[in-house]
């Protein structure tokens, strides 16, 4: 009997034990009715700026409080960190992270769509706005264009005016997108081993002919070698030499989708039906058959590629600029020679001048706020500020003397906080910088650690270089940006799925045989027929219909 | 004489090559199976920058435990750490408790309208309600949030209950009978007769629950908002995997090479507590799969 009292007694405690667990999960505001909690009484601004200064242009009597939905990398994001600390002190805006893993985040995303059980303030993609936005869930920021000023007068600014149309869902802006302030440049360019190029005295290759002329000659100097490869499959790596030679779709900027934006004849094209779509099959093709292109092209992940770029079995790669310093720093420990860098975009076939498409100027990720929030005018004025300067400057620099000095009226990171050298570090230590909540986003934190990194090593890290680059290439009109596929009513999008997935799955099963040689390049017109014969036409149609609807 | 003898020998000799291939086929299949776990081990433990130029294979090289202390030193994998913990150790209490409870009564001959109610509970593995039905379910209940929503939806999986009622049922009637003659009552029987007697399967129940709960991913997913209560294989599955996602997107922030010696060592971390739990089971283990099996 006594140990019947002493079982129920653990059981009793174990309950208690959940209870209190349970009990302090629910502190925090939960989502179950979306709301701006207001706290009346005391006035927060008076508890925490006693002489009653008001730090900031925007501040709030009542204090603002919501919850945030974020996609959360590897690196963890905290509420209580610098910048959402200041906003609580000088605007009385308090903001609850909910942070999400990235890695499904849309799984959570749909199912709280589904449910209609939406947190306060979500970060979406372009294509959840216009799935979602017809169902009444998310606020229509059009009723209150008088609360966002700044924000109206950034996409509607002449160098983004065409790409932010395509996002309004029935002439209306339903997100807060993230914008560009200043971007360190990548671009999906070829990246090659320039050091090889010395030692074989081969000229830095400037077409696509010259580059495979090159890459002959570094097989022939090294025979038990393929030359390069890409990560992500052979859609990826057609998508990013198909621009540059005349066609288009796939690659890095399209995210895998074949149709992209043909500025020439100003309008959507599919790009594999092109013609000069061959020509890029054809050079891979014969890369293949000359053992220039490595047999596992089409499996490597970015792991394996790296490992043999920076283990010396591969000297170019197909890819974004993006990771050139990282294959650096691991090659050299092996090769102190080795150096890894961006090609200028390629001509190809005579052509004089270059042309090569990146990625969009601005990011295609959304903040949007749910309907069922009660002070919508506020946080609609919360996040126009963040697109101001002042706005801008938190999120992206931090606080002056904390994170930040004014250098002759540029913003300019503190040495210690450039010695950090890592983003990601600054991103979960201070909550600055992309992937955070800054909204105009301003990379030149960024450049500011590539300079201190100069300082110190007397080297110039590649990726610094190469965004003057590219920058310049940029204003040259060399380097164009993506453009951003127009909203679709549902029917074009159910339309379109179905259209779109059978032209995949017959274009994914067949384009290796062309690059391997189990169909013989002649073959290709008859086979760019049968992908016509699956409604080419009317994928194009589609597109250009909704493209039409925003000019 | 002789004859026979030789023939012994070649017996023997040939009963010999079959064990020796046996053996090393037998090791061939632990070294495939230990292999991954063993490379894991090797690569967190090995220079980042060998690791990035695949030069670690069979050996670790540059020796080095940076990438324990890094993850040892992130506070959100602690907490997970902790909480993946508590919801195994509290969750496959419960489990183990609600299945037992459940399983007693349907194990016995006298139960009223016993076939009825096995065919109920039964009918509920042929269907899942799918997701969004259990969302909702687990919203209104407002158990969304609270630890509660990882503890109680799977508090029974029928399968299972099955299972120990199955093992309840070769219980012999005879010796609750007597108990009951004792004056024992069922929670008495209950806890004092079929408990003890069922150990076998109760470990057996107890792996599959506890490794169900370590390895659940997506009901923490769905109805947990808060961080403070994320376990373990949330913070994972994101470090392991998000790297390759954001990479994707073309932003100079996804430019250092994700370090993978840092991503198999947390899952090294994570997957060892549950990994010793096995041989403190094993003995239990054959034990309680073989339940069911064999009528008699």
């Amino acid at each position: 009997m006594k140990k019947m009292k002493r079982l129920g007694a653990i059981m009793l405690t174990m309950l208690m034990v959940m209870q209190c667990v349970a009990c302090s999960g629910k502190k925090e505001p939960t989502n179950d009715n979306p709301s701006i909690t207001p706290t009346k009484g005391v006035s927060d601004k008076e508890q925490n700026n006693p002489e009653g200064e008001k730090k900031s242009s925007l501040y709030f009597e009542d204090t603002l409080s919501f919850t945030w939905m974020l996609a959360e990398s590897d690196i963890p994001l905290k509420d209580d960190i610098l910048t959402l600390n200041w906003l609580r002190e000088n605007m009385n805006v308090d903001i609850h992270i909910m942070a999400v893993p990235d890695s499904d985040y849309e799984t959570k995303l749909s199912t709280m769509t589904a449910t209609n059980s939406l947190p306060d303030v979500v970060d979406v993609d372009s294509n959840v706005i216009e799935s979602v936005a017809g169902s009444g869930m998310l606020l229509n920021l059009s009723d209150y264009e008088k609360s966002m000023p700044d924000y109206i007068a950034l996409i509607e600014g002449e160098d983004r005016a065409n790409n932010t149309a395509t996002y309004k869902y029935n002439g209306d802006i339903y997100g807060f997108q993230i914008l560009e302030d200043y971007r360190v440049g990548i671009a999906p360019l070829p990246v090659i081993r320039t050091d090889l190029l010395e030692k074989y005295n081969i000229k830095t290759p400037t077409s696509w002919e010259e580059l495979y002329d090159a890459m002959l000659i570094m097989k022939e100097n090294d025979p038990n070698n393929y030359v390069f490869s890409t990560r992500n499959g052979i859609t990826y790596l057609l998508g990013n030499i198909a621009y540059s030679m005349g066609a288009g779709g796939y690659g890095a900027t399209q995210n895998g989708f074949p149709v992209y934006y043909e500025p020439d004849q100003d309008r959507y094209i599919y790009g594999p039906a092109k013609d000069e779509f061959k020509n890029a099959v054809q050079y891979l093709a014969n890369a293949y058959k000359d053992g220039l292109l490595h047999p596992d092209y089409n499996i490597m992940d970015r792991t394996m590629v790296t490992s043999y770029l920076t283990s010396g079995t591969l000297a170019v790669v197909i890819d974004n600029t993006t990771f050139t310093n990282s294959y650096n720093n691991a090659i050299q420990e092996l090769y102190p020679e080795a150096y890894f860098d961006m090609l200028d975009p390629l001509t190809y076939g005579g052509n004089t001048k270059a042309r090569q498409v990146t990625f969009s100027k601005d990011w295609d990720q959304f903040t949007v706020i749910n309907s069922k929030v009660e002070r919508a005018e506020d946080l609609v004025k919360f996040f126009n500020w963040l697109y101001t300067e002042e706005g801008a400057l938190l999120t992206n620099y931090g606080v002056e003397g904390e994170t930040y000095e004014m250098v002759e009226g540029t913003p300019k990171l503190l040495d210690s906080i450039s010695a950090i050298g890592d983003y990601a570090t600054l991103r979960a230590n201070y909550g600055l910088g992309t992937w955070y909540i800054a909204r105009f986003v301003n990379e030149n934190t960024y450049m500011d650690m590539f300079k201190y990194q100069e300082k110190v090593t007397g080297i110039a890290p590649v990726n610094m270089t190469q965004a003057d680059r590219i920058q310049k290439l940029k204003e040259e009109g060399i380097l164009v940006h993506t453009q951003s596929f127009p909203s679709f009513t549902n029917e074009e999008t159910e339309r379109l799925t179905t259209l779109e997935t059978n032209l995949n799955t017959v274009f994914d099963q067949e384009i290796n045989k062309f690059i391997t040689g189990q169909r013989s390049m002649e073959e290709w017109g008859s086979f760019v027929e049968e992908l016509k014969g699956m409604g080419v036409a009317e994928v194009e149609e589609i597109y250009n219909t909704a493209y039409s609807r925003l000019k | 004489m002789y004859i026979v003898k030789q023939k012994r020998n070649r017996r023997i000799s040939g009963d010999k090559i079959f064990g020796f291939i046996n053996l090393f086929l037998l090791l061939l299949f632990v070294l495939i199976i230990l292999y991954p776990i063993y490379y894991m081990f090797i690569v967190s433990i090995s220079g980042s920058a060998n690791v990035v130029r695949g030069e670690v294979k069979w050996f670790p090289i540059n020796v080095n435990w940076n990438s324990y202390k890094t993850i040892l030193n992130n506070e959100s994998l602690g907490r997970s750490y902790f909480n993946t913990v508590f919801y195994t150790v509290a969750g496959t209490s419960i489990c183990l408790f609600m299945s037992a409870l459940c399983a007693y009564p349907l194990s016995r001959k006298n139960l009223f309208g016993k076939k009825f109610l096995t065919f109920f509970i039964v009918f509920t593995m042929l269907f899942d309600v799918g997701m969004i039905p259990k969302f909702l379910v687990v919203d209104a209940l407002h158990l969304r949030n609270t630890v509660f929503s990882i503890l109680l939806p799977s508090a029974i999986n029928v399968y299972y209950m099955i299972m120990i009622r199955t093992f309840f049922q070769n219980v012999p009637e005879e010796m609750l009978e007597s108990a009951k003659m004792d004056g024992a009552s069922e929670l008495r029987i209950f806890f004092k007769i079929m408990l003890p007697l069922s150990k076998p399967v109760l470990a057996s129940v107890t792996l599959f629950y506890a490794v169900g709960i370590w390895n659940s991913y997506l009901s923490p997913l769905l109805y947990l908002d808060e961080k403070k209560l994320y376990p373990l294989q949330l913070i994972l599955r994101n470090i392991v995997i998000s790297n390759e996602m954001s990479s994707m997107s073309g932003d100079i922030a996804a430019m250092n090479i994700s370090t993978m010696n840092i991503k198999y060592a947390v899952i090294f971390v994570s997957i060892l507590p549950i990994l010793c739990v096995y041989p403190f089971i094993q003995k239990y283990f054959n034990k309680g799969v073989m339940v069911g099996a064999v009528k008699g």
